[in-house]
């Protein structure tokens, strides 16, 4: 069995009194392109700069190739790309010069790679990072991320200030990445349609809690909303195991379960005499369910 | 109405450092009203630790308040803005002189209200006006130096006293200054944040791709060590200049040679200043974890080291003095020099103060800046009487160094877990609003 890239065990992580993160448990296998979901300060870039050592946990423990986060030796650091959610980039450089010191820090860098992308992504090399819009800063941080060929590409919040043509680019580079599958992505995005275009995997956050984690088609089976149609009057509780929400009217009801499956359904209808309708939902539906 | 009061109370409370200074200055105060009259003084000192920071940083927050477009959008933004900055100097002057009233109950305490509203509402305007970049923020640190040096001129202390002591002019000054200002803030012209950090990074067109160039451009904003070096010069140059203009104006000192010599015991303080790099590398240390391959005490020390590097540039101007001062000959050299040392050892204690400060204002850190800041202050005012006792010098820069060692440890101990999600580095959001590109 091979070593998984990243192991998260009960990691949990507060500030004074305040906690963010509680008892998440999570690992990241070679070949995964994971999409981290969850509102404002539900703790996703916390949870991301724990894992890659910016910060050192509260309790529990997470681990890069067997490393400890905040005692990360230099191979393994050589191993990662960090898009942060607010760049760091040097505003009195040009993008060009940016980039060469950039380079300069790592072992080895693919300028060859940088070029065809800079020139792809129409990125203005020659001005300097202070006359930059957000979206060309951002492209400049992705690309920062990619010269060094990482073996894990972490990304906050990456597509919040590109146009669609530059998220497409983008979303196609990121699935080109881990077609060998020996490398993995983790990326956190509000823009749910973009993350179910190239996720294998889906973790929720909710209040520093991993609400759901696991493969992105077990998430879209297994959460669902049900349409209930009854002859007679419905109770108000229906008392069905794993309810994300619930609305009765008279006879009919639509609920939203996770973890459902066809069992669920038959043993319903024959509890309550109803007929039952699932409909699949989209991710961006599962999320606002599961914060309903 | 709440919104006034809630940029009056911001202007009070915005920063850790004034809370933590507003919580001491009231105890002191407290303390001040309870002890007999000698004691009273305390609170005196106490209001001083409670107000300075809002004297010197409230203008510069008020600008930085006003300028982003998000709150120019609001209505009647500049009008509560306007009104929360006038509860400044009326807190201010009100406080002072309630407490004046304890101690000195037979003063004109309405003269004293207005000589102080007048003071902070002067220094408060001067410093949203001007302190909008580089060029500016140098032009009202002169002009505090001016106001500072102007009781040395017979005229000018003549016409201070004149103004001081009479209600009606007072009144005029405090009126035209408000009207004034409220004028030119009210017409509703975008403002720009403060860029007082404009300066950084000119020349960098020519940067070298190297692993220490990139180290500082990470660490500084800047790959240039001529940068630096640079800097540190054109402020020695501009202190000796500015100095020597006011000791030439206020007579203080007459030949060339005392004008300079006068100048340069001012400049030297950049020797202290230079350890201010320790602050900076502090805070965007973030940016080489990932990319430098080193662990958190290997981190620590190339901070340290460049921050070494940028003490060394910065405080090189100050480093020139000794020979000149030794081609003049008005004072012996080696008494000059050990007057520097002390400030470089300060420069070097500030340095680890920095470093060590990763976990916000805790007591220790507000303790230790508390003890070098008053330790510098004492040892910069008794520079003629430390001149003549080389060897209290050499006890006073063994001391400041040991205190820096004991942070270094400090330091040390605490970067073995340095939570970069504590110790941010500087939001890019203030940089954009700077770079609306």
């Amino acid at each position: 069995m091979t070593e998984a890239i990243l192991a998260a065990r009960n990691l949990g992580k507060s500030f004074d009194s305040r906690q963010v993160l509680n008892d998440i448990s999570a690992n990241v296998d070679a070949g995964s392109v994971i999409g981290v979901l969850g509102k404002n300060g539900a703790g996703k870039t916390t949870l991301l700069e724990i894992a890659l050592g910016f910060s050192p946990v509260s309790s529990g423990s997470v681990a890069l190739w067997g490393h400890e986060s905040l005692t990360l030796p230099s191979a393994i650091k050589g191993r990662i790309g960090y898009v942060p959610q607010q760049d760091e980039l040097v505003p009195v450089l040009t993008g060009t010069q940016q980039i060469a010191l950039n380079a300069a820090l790592h072992k080895s860098w693919d300028q060859e790679l940088i070029a065809r992308l800079a020139q792809e992504w129409e990125v203005p090399l020659d001005r300097r990072i202070s006359e930059l819009s957000g979206g060309e800063r951002q492209k400049i941080s992705v690309l920062l991320a990619l010269g060094h060929h990482p073996d894990l590409l972490v990304l906050d919040e990456p597509l919040a200030s590109l146009d669609p043509i530059a998220r497409r680019q983008f979303l196609s580079q990121l699935l080109e990445i881990t077609a060998d599958q020996t490398r993995a992505v983790i990326f956190s995005s509000h823009i749910v349609s973009d993350l179910e275009r190239v996720a294998n995997e889906v973790w929720i956050l909710r209040q520093g809690h991993m609400a759901w984690q696991g493969e992105l088609d077990v998430l879209k089976e297994s959460v669902v909303r049900l349409h209930l149609q009854g002859r007679d009057q419905l109770p108000e509780q229906l008392g069905i195991a794993h309810t994300l929400h619930q609305q009765v009217d008279g006879n009919t009801a639509t609920i939203s379960v996770s973890d459902w499956n066809e069992d669920v359904s038959q043993s319903l209808a024959s509890r309550l005499g109803v007929e039952i309708e699932v409909e699949p939902l989209d991710l961006e539906e599962i999320f606002l369910e599961m914060h309903r | 109405m709440k919104g006034v009061l809630r940029v009056g109370l911001l202007q009070f409370t915005a920063l850790p450092v004034q809370r933590w200074l507003l919580g001491c200055g009231a105890v002191m105060v407290a303390a001040g009203y309870l002890l007999p009259p000698p004691g009273t003084v305390l609170g005196l000192i106490g209001l001083f630790i409670a107000f300075v920071p809002t004297l010197f940083a409230s203008g510069v927050l008020l600008r930085y308040i006003s300028a982003p477009r998000v709150v120019q959008l609001i209505p009647h933004v500049r009008w509560q803005i306007l009104g929360g900055m006038v509860l400044v100097p009326l807190i201010i002057a009100t406080a002072f002189t309630i407490l004046a009233m304890s101690l000195t109950p037979k003063d004109d305490h309405a003269l004293l209200w207005l000589r102080i509203a007048a003071g902070v509402s002067v220094l408060l305007i001067s410093q949203f006006v001007l302190i909008a970049g580089a060029r500016g923020t140098g032009f009202w640190f002169l002009i505090l130096i001016l106001a500072a040096m102007a009781p040395g001129t017979t005229a000018t202390r003549d016409s201070m006293h004149w103004i001081g002591n009479s209600p009606g002019l007072l009144g005029t000054v405090l009126a035209l200054s408000w009207c004034g200002f409220a004028i030119w803030f009210l017409r509703g012209r975008p403002l720009a944040a403060p860029r007082i950090t404009s300066m950084v990074g000119w020349g960098t067109q020519n940067a070298r791709t190297s692993q220490p160039n990139a180290v500082r451009a990470f660490l500084f904003g800047d790959p240039s060590l001529t940068g630096q070096f640079t800097t540190g010069m054109m402020a020695v140059v501009f202190m000796i200049l500015s100095f020597g203009l006011m000791a030439w104006l206020n007579g203080s000192a007459h030949s060339p040679g005392e004008i300079f010599m006068n100048a340069s015991w001012k400049a030297i303080g950049i020797g202290a200043y230079a350890g201010i790099g320790g602050w900076l590398v502090t805070r965007r240390s973030k940016f080489l974890w990932l990319r430098c391959g080193l662990d958190r005490q290997a981190l620590y020390r190339l901070c340290e080291r460049e921050a070494w590097v940028s003490l060394v540039a910065t405080a090189s101007g100050t480093f020139l003095l000794v020979p000149v001062v030794w081609l003049i000959g008005a004072v012996n050299p080696l008494e000059f020099a050990a007057l520097l040392a002390i400030q470089l050892c300060s420069g070097a204690c500030l340095l680890y103060l920095g470093l060590m400060r990763v976990r916000g204002w805790k007591l220790i850190d507000v303790l230790s800046s508390l003890a070098l800041f008053i330790g510098w202050g004492l040892a910069s005012v008794s520079g003629s009487f430390l001149a003549g006792h080389l060897w209290l010098v050499l006890a006073i820069c063994v001391a400041i160094l040991a205190a820096a060692l004991g942070l270094r440890l400090i330091g040390l101990y605490r970067w073995q877990r340095i939570d970069w999600l504590v110790c941010k580095p500087p939001s890019p959001l203030a940089r954009n609003e700077m770079n609306p590109a």
